[in-house]
């Protein structure tokens, strides 16, 4: 049987995000002491979470799109810098929300598989993490299905 | 259940379904003639003709079958149809011989996906099987 849907769109995001020049990019989210200082200055890591369905056409066929999905995901992204520059660790930030950004919406195969996405949102550590910079990007993505196969 | 819902029911164009189909309204419509005297207390009328409006709405997909064709036949056509059906189930639907296409409204929104609308006139009579 051929992958999910939000299996696919997962698959997209990640191949997107690894597009992204200097991008370590990884499903396996740990600490951010965890990460191997190879894997720096910069480290971006993909979850899948919460998802909403909504009725989208009326169910009279089987096999076309009838049902909406909303995907949340985020991109939890580390920056380091080993002397601890907030103006480098800035700019490492602001880059990389930029390249996360454009790599998601810009990204033709992962867009072909979405009907829409949205960024939502930055949670960030404000600052207060030695040598990183550690801050969430919350992403919404609308997809189609039918209901009679799932999506 | 007798109650119908959404995940029953259908609309055929010429033999074929409509998809991405949001809504689909059915007005079966009397006209009538008055024949009110001054003085009367309450209205006279008389039956005149019937007439069904069949109004869809669609997310729009330019590569669904029935949704270029009802596009096409407003545009470019006589808007003329041959057959259209709006099933109610499996099972029971109502039925137009001839309609016309009216109207055709394609709308776009940011935030929205984009949607078209179509209003289909009967020509003559429609059953109910």
């Amino acid at each position: 049987m051929a992958d999910s849907e939000r299996s696919q769109i997962v698959d997209g995001i990640i191949s997107a995000l690894a597009a992204v020049s200097s991008l370590h990019v990884s499903e396996t989210l740990v600490h951010w002491e965890e990460v191997p200082k190879q894997y720096y200055p910069i480290s971006a890591f993909v979850t899948d979470h919460d998802e909403n369905w909504d009725a989208f056409a009326l169910f009279g066929g089987d096999a076309h799109d009838d049902v909406k999905s909303t995907l949340f995901f985020t991109v939890t992204c580390y920056c380091y810098r080993s002397d601890n520059d907030g103006r480098e660790l800035r700019r490492l930030r602001t880059d990389l929300i930029r390249d996360v950004n454009a790599a998601l919406e810009g990204g033709t195969t992962l867009m072909s598989l979405v009907l829409d996405m949205r960024p939502m949102r930055i949670v960030s550590d404000r600052g207060i993490v030695k040598n990183y910079s550690i801050f969430d990007m919350e992403f919404e993505a609308d997809y189609l299905y039918a209901h009679a196969t799932g999506g | 259940m007798a109650i119908k819902t959404y995940r029953v029911g259908k609309v055929l164009i010429e033999a074929s379904q409509i998809f991405s189909l949001d809504n689909a309204t059915l007005n079966i419509t009397m006209g009538v003639g008055e024949t009110t005297s001054i003085g009367d207390d309450w209205r006279q009328l008389v039956a005149l003709g019937k007439q069904a409006t069949l109004n869809l709405t669609c997310s729009y997909n330019p590569n669904d079958g029935q949704q270029s064709s009802l596009r096409t036949e407003c545009l470019t056509g006589d808007g003329a149809l041959s057959a259209v059906q709006m099933w109610e189930d499996a099972s029971h639907y109502f039925a137009a011989s001839a309609m016309l296409v009216t109207t055709c409204n394609i709308t776009k929104a940011v935030g929205a996906v984009d949607k078209i609308n179509f209003t289909l006139e009967a020509i003559g009579a429609i059953s109910y099987t």
